[in-house]
Order: structure tokens, then C-alpha cells, then sequence
């Protein structure tokens, strides 16, 4: 049972991605991590 | 020896772009638009990959401007790369290519007088993820409708140590900035590196948030642990664990880590990993 809902938790979360990226959220996180995070560095 | 092998070699590969610290800023191509399993700050010089709890703060921050542009940027993609994980193989990510967790285990060999610390504060996690990941940066806007990375912002120490100490470092113009949030964060992660001296990864266990996500798919990942009847309770496994679990009482404890050591320990094999419910292994991981 637990493998059987492992599973359908996989599939569903391949789902999430390709939702993701179908609609650019790809290219969200990068424009995110190009740009320097000043709140992650402390002075921002 | 595996382990250690392959947090190595993950740290080495997620912080491998040693260009950008010559030039005293961050790299900027394309492999920045995936996320990277463990906590590994963006902001890195060395980074190569994007951190997801980074990610997913910005991605909550941005989200009614998104809707209000009709874009509907909803981060499924950075949950769904977490829970494709989190189904997989649990928390072991945290375990075997987390480079914040690999610190924590290296500091631990440090000969000192070792002290636990109470059950109770592993559910701190839950709040973190829950408040400072989700709650503040969804609701907590200002006048143009954007939030604010506070987990980032205000708590992660590994940003502080992977981010802003290198790159204050390196660069004067940011270190002209310096003020009263950086010191915090920098207070914060002082308390963390001297906790993980007696502690068993402090951070993992109270605090960071994506543990805590992935300590949600422990109980029904593909990979889970079992423990068999043949089990003596000597306690070897509850010794060695990193994140101090019996797992005789529960091996697929939501601080399970994954690590495997405690099947490599077992003097009577008891202690057995299993794949969609197959057992594969009791003695040598993999």
C-alpha cells in the first residue's frame, strides 16, 4: 500500500514540474539565483 | 565511507564555479534555473545550482504581482523537484549530498563532551518552513505587492557562511554595507557552528525547513527502512545515527536522514533498507 501511494506521489510531482515549467517558472528560479540575494548575504 | 564520498563530491560539484570568486560576484548561466537537493545558498560564489528554499521564499514573495500579470507563477516547479525527491528517497538527500549537513557531520568529530538535546525541539522545523518560508513572504508585502525572503533574510546560516562572509569579503562595496542584519545572522551562525560541536546536526534537527519537507515523505518514500524480529535493542544504531533516532522503535522516523549507517552497524543484520517494499540490503549499503 505505502509503495503503491510512493508511487502516486512520484507521478504527481512530475506532474508539479511539468506544470512548473510550462509555465516559465524555470526561468523564475534562474532569474532568481543570477541575481545577487542581498537579504541572504545580511545587508539587504 | 560512501557517504562521505558522496557529500564530497556533492559539495565540490554544487560549489564548483571558481571563476566567479576571481571576479568577486556570483555565476550567472543557465544551470542556476535548477535546484539543487540540499541547502546550498545561490548566492554563493561558488554555486552553480539554485537553492530551493531560496527559491520558493522568492517565487511566494513574487506571487500577486504574478497572478496580477497574469503569469501564475505558483512554484509547482520547485515543490515538484522537492517532492520527486521526497518520495524517492526521503530525507536522504539531507544525509548524503546536503553540504550545510556534511558540515555539521565534520564538526561533530571534534573530541568534546557531546550533549542531546531534547525531542521536542525538532518540531521547531515545522514552524520555520511553515512561518518564515511560507506565511511571511506570501502575506507580508509591501506597496507594490512583492514580499520578502525572511528564512534567507533573517535566519539561514548557511547564506551567511556559503554568501555574505565570502562575498563581504571579497568585494569592499559590500562591505560598506555591513550593518546590524548582517551581524544578527552572523550571531546566528556562530550559535549553529558552536552547537554542532556537541550537538548532532543542531540545524538539521531544529531548524532547517527543507529537512522538514522532506521529513514528510520518510513514512511513504520508495526507499524506507525496516528493522526485523531478529533486532537485539544493543542500541549500536542509536549510538552512530546522526540525528539520535532508536530505530529499533521507529526506522522511518521523520529525522531519518538516510544516512545507513545504522544498517552498516547492526551486529545481527536486523536493520535492512528496502526499495518499493523489497529489502536489499543489511550490512553494506549499497
Amino acid at each position: 500500500m505505502k509503495t503503491k501511494i510512493s508511487y502516486i506521489l512520484l507521478v504527481i510531482f512530475i506532474l508539479f514540474v511539468i506544470a512548473g515549467v510550462s509555465l516559465g517558472e524555470i526561468n523564475k528560479v534562474l532569474e532568481t539565483a543570477v541575481n545577487l540575494c542581498y537579504g541572504c548575504i545580511g545587508i539587504g | 565511507m560512501w557517504r562521505r564520498v558522496s557529500q564530497a563530491f556533492s559539495a565540490a560539484v554544487i560549489n564548483s564555479h571558481w571563476p566567479s570568486l576571481f571576479a568577486r560576484t556570483i555565476y550567472g548561466g543557465r544551470l542556476k534555473g535548477f535546484c539543487v537537493p540540499g541547502l546550498n545558498c545561490y548566492s554563493c560564489p561558488l554555486a552553480i545550482f539554485a537553492c530551493p528554499v531560496g527559491s520558493i521564499q522568492y517565487i511566494l514573495a513574487h506571487v500577486r504581482p504574478s497572478i496580477e500579470a497574469g503569469k501564475y507563477y505558483l512554484g509547482f516547479y520547485v515543490i515538484g523537484t522537492l517532492g520527486i525527491v521526497g518520495s524517492a528517497v526521503g530525507r536522504m538527500a539531507c544525509g548524503w549530498i546536503c553540504p550545510f549537513g556534511a558540515l555539521q557531520d565534520v564538526l561533530y568529530k571534534i573530541p568534546t563532551r557531546k550533549i542531546e538535546i531534547p525531542r521536542a525541539f525538532n518540531y521547531f522545523k515545522y514552524a520555520v518552513l511553515l512561518v518564515m518560508v511560507v506565511i511571511l513572504p506570501a502575506m507580508v508585502l509591501e506597496e507594490f505587492g512583492y514580499g520578502e525572503v525572511w528564512f534567507c533574510k533573517y535566519l539561514c546560516p548557511a547564506g551567511t557562511l556559503e554568501a555574505g562572509i565570502p562575498l563581504t569579503a571579497l568585494n569592499p562595496s559590500l562591505r560598506s554595507q555591513v550593518g546590524t542584519q548582517f551581524w544578527l545572522k552572523a550571531f546566528i551562525l556562530v550559535v549553529f557552528l558552536g552547537l554542532m560541536i556537541p550537538v548532532r546536526r543542531p540545524f538539521c534537527r531544529t531548524t532547517c525547513p527543507l529537512g522538514a519537507i522532506y521529513s514528510l515523505f520518510n513514512r511513504v518514500s520508495i526507499l524506507r527502512l525496516s528493522v526485523s524480529s531478529e533486532c537485539i535493542t544493543c542500541d549500536r544504531c542509536y549510538k552512530i545515527c546522526p540525528m539520535s533516532i532508536k530505530v529499533y522503535e521507529n526506522p522511518n522516523s521523520r529525522d531519518c536522514i538516510r544516512c545507513l549507517d545504522c544498517v552498516k552497524v547492526c551486529p545481527v543484520n536486523a536493520v535492512s533498507y528496502e526499495i518499493a517494499g523489497r529489502r536489499l540490503g543489511s550490512s553494506e549499503p549499497f
